[in-house]
């Protein structure tokens, strides 16, 4: 016997699933859309990136990270200043918070009230690594690289809930995640770079892969998170180098 | 004091100053890297079960140094993500995933223009899931494998082209450190089993002979698996004492094909599996009457592959591809939808066509869109658990890139 | 030597090293062929030997099939093809230029230091470059015909207009930035040296390029053998789910855990966890007495539901399934069994069988409990006898005693807990279905426990120190269960024996359970929650 009408649903309630199981896990998957680690162009001492939109299989959407948030890169050392064939190191970092989430508390919710409420809703991320890039030929650089993230969401009720019979009043959730990560950057056109990356997390075993098109201002790219519960997710990223 | 720091101060400033760094020429390397990612990510909307997504990645980081002409050392690190797909029957489910990790480093001793020696050590971490609830690292199948590997390459010319001929001996010690089975106990069927993991730990030994010549290729491998912990079971339904013992041989070739914008790769496989284990069917977990079945694990095994590409421009092929697998048990009864045995020996049966487009992004890389038939069938019809007759249907999207 | 003067010299050494004194511009480091230099504008060319000395305004030239390579006091590396003329302008230690009259070259300048300038001149454009390896060529006029960037990137100026910064990888041809293409890189990439063969120009090229062939295949064959290793790994698949695990549980004693879920016919779905020691101490009970023995042992729970229709041949249909027939699917039978397993010949056992009544308006199942020691026969050991264990029509069991619950007393429970700790007992009095006189407590000690055995707290879950899954792969259930005698309305420290087999060896039952499958559970089946519904 099978559900001949409902294909997907099965999909979309074990995708839902993965979701309620490990929340601040999902809310990583549009983290690390943000976390761009490729390194700063050829001649380029710093850079801003800022995340626009992330999305849902191909479907381009803001997302949770997208209202407010930055990231920044340097250069610390250009490939081959300090001795030949050193390769060029970045040290990069970024921070987002959600608005969305301030838009859901009641600061004025009191513990007399009936209904549960919630007080405060804090939802925020910050990540920050280093990365090295190496020229292989004019046109194809390798690069390498290290990434701390972190997410944390803090969430205060009005008034206590019983939970297996102890009292709770407040929920905490933290993600935290190291990955390395390798990939490659072939140059198109100028300032037009393709790259294609893929990176492990040794805390949660999470592989993360992306494909994507780096161009003066812009990176469009589609990244592939093989167990997310998106999966698939566009990323529309803007960055100014200098 | 003062006077020892201003010398010192100024022999630091000096020695500085002194040295000028000059930008590397990318010519002259003692290392040269490597650097292969595949990743495809894939809908399959199977007869038997329902949508389901699943994605493959393949990543190789890898080093060459050049000591000097005669020998060289290779590092490699792999990374592979398989995901959920198709898969041929009584080898997993759709759902099941694995991770790998392996570390491999090989020394090549080039002894002289016609003879190479290279031996070499790999690590393995394979990591496994076969559903939404298990996390990674408690797969009862995860495993670690530790071996080497000695292989000699003959090199010399045959019919005017470069011939190579290579033989291998290969050793794996893989431990399962999840897997025991208390379940045996539970079932009446073993008495002393073990608390902590290893049930399925084995030893892999294996001697292979190839031959490169031109763009044709066959190879014959034999190998030996020693469990050192798993019993075979007896038919009076007890684990015995004789340890289980698997030996495969396997049998291959192919070639590598052009003709103006045409390529193939075609590849052809026969393997014989053995094993000295039976099996007790149960029909439940709970069932206390299992019936036996000997010799349950032997079989034989061929496979055909044949990719085919047409590449219209430098930079678009279309992709044609059919991949065709037959095993036969010898021993092994078929079974009804109500998990009884019936008569005859099961054969499962697999056939997958393979219809896409690859467009070269760059010198390096390439994307891929395909799409892929699959019919799989047998005469066990005992599905309960693992699909063994469905047809299937996927697309993919994939991007490679080789440097 | 005064100090002053000292911290001067030191100065200008570390600012200007190797050019606090006075020196040529260029020299030549090698050539081939006829190669000539001045040493200004309008003086004699000479024939060029190794080692000679450019000044400021010199210049350097190579005729046909002739090559040349100059060194410059920073450091950088000029190399020109044939037919090419250069003109050197040093105007002082920091800032060089070289005009490219006509013709090739390469050109790799290291990285300066602060101030310092390189730049690359010719009739109408101006390059500006620090730690970048390029080539350039100028045609007859003087114009700059193309300009490649191999390394780094360089600031070009064309006829003073606004600059462009071609990066590596991309040049200046025909009045625009392009990419390069393969054959102005291997032209780039090539060996210059004028002392190399023609023919040998690009043997380093080939001999990288064959040894990126020989790691690509290292890389093929490796992986090919990793895959033929792990191929041997069929499995025979006979459950939906299986897990394990080994921990310590809350008393210290190392346990293993198994877990399966399998279906034995297509309406039913059942899973089996079963737990096994090697020694037993129960010092981590607080509240109910364990009074038998220390030695190895093995508990098991068997949960069995059954539905009133077929279920879908893969559990991964069973969303769906849920989904689509919520109304219309319903659970007939519901059973939960929990043994001590240990020895086959008496085999203590709890249990809860509850049917649903077709003609009744209410779904629910309401189940009663069912207490026995299972004891071998000629037929079956205590084991198969738990297997074949089932509801009968009159509501017995075979093998068991029958209880209902004592509604005329309320349960005990433990306090809410005010530190957090994740520990529960209860207790509930049932009554023997066939003799009212007939009572016993069936108590249990509830534990969270992680994998070394210490009791959760709530704020593990509720703190976020670790993620969920972490937790979850670190946590377990620990549950042991007593029949107690009913002394003075409470229960004793006395195991109860007044059902079917007894229990003279004071049996209890310690189970260990671990999340995997109810996660499993919560992830395929979080909406379909409702179909399993029942009231106990």
């Amino acid at each position: 016997m099978r559900a001949e009408d409902n294909q997907f649903q099965s999909f979309a309630i074990q995708q839902a699933g993965q979701l309620l199981a490990n929340p601040p896990m999902f809310i990583y998957e549009f983290q690390r859309n943000m976390e761009s680690t490729n390194p700063l162009p050829p001649g380029k001492c710093a850079g801003l990136n800022y995340h626009f939109l992330g999305g849902i299989i191909i479907v381009p959407l803001p997302d949770i990270t997208s209202a407010a948030n930055i990231s920044l890169k340097l250069r610390l050392h250009p490939e081959g200043r300090l001795y030949p064939g050193l390769p060029q190191v970045d040290v990069v970092g970024g921070y987002w918070k959600s608005f969305l989430a301030s838009m859901i508390e009641d600061k004025n919710a009191k513990d007399t009230d009936t209904d549960t409420k919630i007080t405060k809703a804090d939802l925020h991320g910050m990540f920050c690594g280093l990365t090295m890039a190496s020229s292989l030929e004019p046109r194809v650089r390798l690069f390498w690289g290290y990434k701390y993230s972190n997410l944390n969401i803090d969430i205060n009720l009005n008034k206590t809930q019983d939970i297996l019979g102890s009292k709770v009043n407040s929920f905490n959730g933290r993600f935290n995640e190291h990955t390395f990560s390798a990939g490659m950057e072939h140059t198109y056109g100028q300032d037009k770079r393709w790259i294609i990356e893929g990176g492990y997390g040794v805390m949660n075993n999470l592989l993360s892969t992306k494909v994507s098109w780096y161009l003066k201002y812009v990176e469009v790219g589609l990244n592939i998170y093989p167990e997310s519960v998106f999966i698939m997710q566009p990323e529309l990223n803007f960055h100014y180098n200098f | 004091m003062k006077r020892i720091f201003k010398t010192v101060f100024s022999l630091i400033i000096l020695s500085a100053s002194a040295g000028r760094v000059n930008a590397v020429p990318m010519e002259s390397r003692r290392f040269t890297p490597y650097f292969n990612m595949n990743l495809s990510q894939g809908g399959y909307l199977p007869t038997s079960g329902d949508f389901f997504t699943g994605a493959n990645v393949n990543m190789n980081v890898g080093l060459l140094s050049k000591i000097n002409e005669n020998h060289q050392i290779f590092g490699l690190y792999s990374l592979g993500f398989a995901g959920e797909g198709f898969r041929f029957p009584d080898t997993q489910e759709f759902a099941s995933k694995n991770l790998l990790h392996n570390f491999n480093a090989e020394y090549r001793w080039q002894i002289n223009p016609a003879f190479r020696l290279r031996p070499g050590m790999a690590y393995g971490i394979n990591y496994s899931r076969t559903a939404a609830g298990e996390i990674w690292g408690e797969g009862l199948y995860d495993s670690k494998s530790l071996g080497g590997q000695l292989a000699a390459d003959y090199i010399f010319g045959m019919f005017g082209k470069n011939t190579t001929l290579s033989a291998q001996w290969l050793y794996r010690d893989i431990k399962f450190p999840n897997y025991t089975d208390i379940l045996r106990e539970f079932q009446g069927t073993d008495s002393n089993t073990e608390l902590a993991g290893g049930l399925k730990d084995q030893t892999l030994n294996e001697i292979s002979l190839s031959l490169y010549w031109s763009k044709f290729f066959g190879r014959a491998r034999y190998n030996i698996i020693n469990f050192k912990r798993d019993e075979v079971v007896g038919s009076n339904g007890l684990y015995n004492g004789d340890k289980q013992r698997d030996t495969n041989m396997v049998l291959s070739g192919g070639f590598e094909g052009s003709l103006w914008i045409f390529e193939t790769s075609p590849e052809v496989s026969y393997a014989l599996h053995h094993s000295n284990q039976n099996f007790l069917l149960f029909q439940s977990a709970t069932d206390p009457s299992p019936k036996f079945a000997a010799d349950y694990y032997n079989y034989s095994e061929a496979h055909l592959a044949l990719p085919f590409f047409v590449n219209f421009t430098k930079k678009w092929a279309l992709n044609l591809g059919l991949d065709y697998q037959f095993r036969s048990y010898s021993s092994r009864q078929p079974r009804d939808s109500y998990n009884q045995f019936t008569d005859g020996t099961q054969k499962n049966n697999m056939v997958s066509l393979t219809a896409g487009f690859r467009k070269k992004l760059n010198e390096v890389s390439a994307m891929t869109l395909t799409f892929t038939s699959v019919v799989a069938t047998s005469n066990n019809h005992f599905e309960r658990y693992l699909p063994y007759n469905y047809t299937g249907q996927s697309v993919s999207l994939g991007y490679q890139l080789t440097y | 030597m005064t100090k002053s003067i000292r911290k001067f010299l030191l100065l200008v050494l570390f600012l200007f090293p190797a050019r606090a004194f006075c020196e040529p511009a260029a020299i030549i480091l090698s050539f081939t062929g006829s190669v000539d230099f001045r040493a200004a504008k309008d003086a004699e060319w000479k024939n060029a030997v190794k080692g000679a000395q450019i000044p400021d305004s010199g210049s350097v030239r190579t005729g046909k099939e002739s090559r040349a390579a100059l060194f410059f006091k920073n450091n950088t590396t000029v190399w020109l093809k044939e037919n090419t003329t250069l003109e050197i302008q040093s105007k002082n230690i920091i800032d060089n230029t070289i005009s490219l009259n006509t013709g090739s070259i390469k050109v790799r300048v290291p990285h300066l230091r602060f101030r310092e300038k390189f730049s690359i001149r010719s009739r109408t454009a101006l390059a500006a470059v620090r730690g970048t390896i390029f080539t350039a060529d100028a045609n007859e006029s003087g114009d700059l015909s193309s300009l490649n960037v191999l390394f780094g990137e360089v600031k070009l100026d064309i006829d003073n207009k606004k600059s462009s910064l071609i990066s590596q990888g991309n040049g200046f041809a025909d009045g625009k930035v392009l990419l390069l293409s393969r054959e102005s890189e291997l032209m780039g990439l090539e060996d210059w040296s004028p002392a190399t063969q023609d023919s040998e120009r690009r043997a380093i090229l080939k001999d990288n390029e064959n040894k990126r062939n020989e790691i690509r295949q290292f890389a093929v064959q490796t992986n090919a053998a990793e895959r033929e290793v792990a191929a041997g790994r069929d499995q025979i698949k006979e459950e939906d789910f299986a897990a394990g695990r080994t921990l310590t549980d809350v008393h210290g004693n190392l346990v293993r855990v198994d877990q399966r879920l399998d279906r034995p016919d297509n309406k039913t779905i059942q899973v089996i966890n079963v737990v096994k020691r090697t020694s037993y101490s129960s010092g981590g009970l607080r509240q109910y007495a364990y009074n038998g023995t220390s030695s190895a042992r093995f508990d098991s729970l068997i949960a069995k539901v059954t539905f009133n229709s077929a279920l879908p041949d893969q559990i991964n249909q069973f969303p769906g399934f849920f989904q689509q027939n919520d109304k219309t699917l319903k659970l007939d039978n519901a059973e939960l069994i929990v043994a001590n397993t240990t020895e086959d010949g008496s085999v203590f056992t709890i249990g809860f069988f509850g049917k649903r009544n077709p003609n009744s308006n209410s779904d629910d199942i309401n189940s009663d409990l069912y207490v026995g020691t299972l004891s071998a026969d000629a037929t079956q050991t205590g084991q198969k006898k738990l297997f074949n264990l089932k509801l009968n029509s009159d509501l017995s069991v075979t093998g068991l005693t029958h209880f209902t619950e004592d509604t005329t007393i309320k349960s005990i429970e433990s306090p809410d807990s005010t530190s957090g700790e994740l520990y529960h007992y209860n207790a509930n009095r049932w009554v023997d279905a066939a003799n009212v006189n007939s009572k016993i407590w069936l108590t249990s000690e509830n534990f969270v426990i992680n994998n070394s055995g210490k009791i959760r707290n709530i704020s593990d879950f509720t703190n976020g120190s670790s993620d969920f899954e972490s937790l979850l792969k670190n946590s377990a259930g620990e549950v042991a269960i007593f029949a107690k005698q009913d002394v003075n309305n409470s229960p004793s420290n006395i195991d109860a024996t007044n059902f079917l087999g007894g229990n003279a060896t004071k049996k209890n039952i310690d189970l260990v359970i671990i999340p995997d499958l109810i996660l499993s559970v919560i992830k395929s089946l979080a909406t379909s929650g409702d179909a399993l519904k029942t009231a106990y």
